[in-house]
């Protein structure tokens, strides 16, 4: 089975659980997806997500009272946990020039999509999970 | 029954603040009406929804918890198993164990089982398609 995941929201829940939850549970599901030939898992970056594809700081630890985060989420780790583990990493071209990412550089491995080659790529996936 | 459909469902919602937390109950629900199979993954928030302890009483109309009635999902989860069951359709629910841990709600209700994401992977190879329903 090959699912596509479609990651459109960013950050979300990323400071309370020290990680990007769908990130986390991609690599999850790819210790299982790796013991055979058949599944695959491949990860659309839209919307602000986008912004994943070229992040250079890791999260701020946050601060409450005397109580200091000493494992802040590490999205850049996540993201190239994926390229390693030969997930590929697909962002769109046009929501990264609508943020006025488009001439920024982006992580190592990931690659770029317009619009309309979204079209093949959704087609090629059994399952398309949008998050 | 084999020959019946089997949908998978993925969703991160609580049991209260969200409306999408109605529309998925609904959404599980006219699954079973069109005769599929349902499967459940509950990751972040959602693992709340199978918790046995939830209760609701209402001081301000006077009632307590059982004359309140409150929309509890415990309440919906059991009664989508029965109607599965009525329909001789299956109906699986397993959480994500370590959401359930991070929220302390580990007394869940018969019929909902701990997990983790390789069963999110395992039903929906297992499915004719997946509803992924994230939180925002």
């Amino acid at each position: 089975m090959k699912v596509l995941q479609i990651l459109d929201q960013a950050f979300r829940t990323v400071v309370e659980e020290q990680d990007e939850t769908i990130l986390w549970l991609i690599q999850c599901m790819q210790k299982k997806v790796e013991l055979n030939d058949i599944d695959q898992i491949q990860l659309l970056l839209t919307g602000q997500a986008v912004y994943y594809t070229q992040q250079k700081k890791q999260q701020p630890p946050l601060k409450i009272g005397d109580w200091l985060q000493t494992q802040p989420a590490n999205i850049n780790k996540d993201i190239d946990n994926l390229i390693s583990s030969h997930i590929p990493v697909y962002v769109v071209y046009e929501d990264l020039w609508d943020r006025g990412l488009e001439m920024e550089a982006l992580r190592e491995g990931i690659q770029v999509v317009n619009r309309e080659q979204l079209v093949p790529l959704f087609e090629q996936a059994d399952q398309i999970w949008h998050w | 029954m084999s020959h019946n459909k089997t949908l998978t469902f993925a969703f991160m919602d609580p049991p209260f603040e969200s409306e999408r937390t109605v529309t998925f109950f609904r959404l599980l629900d006219a699954a079973l009406d069109a005769n599929s199979h349902v499967k459940v993954f509950a990751y972040e928030g959602a693992a709340a929804l199978s918790f046995a302890k939830q209760q609701h009483g209402n001081a301000i109309h006077g009632n307590d918890t059982q004359q309140e009635d409150h929309p509890l999902t415990k309440t919906w989860i059991a009664s989508l198993q029965k109607k599965a069951r009525k329909k001789a359709l299956s109906f699986e629910w397993i959480n994500c164990g370590l959401c359930v841990d991070g929220r302390g709600v580990n007394d869940t209700i018969p019929g909902c089982n701990r997990g983790g994401p390789a069963d999110l992977w395992r039903y929906a190879s297992e499915s004719f398609n997946t509803l992924t329903i994230g939180t925002r």
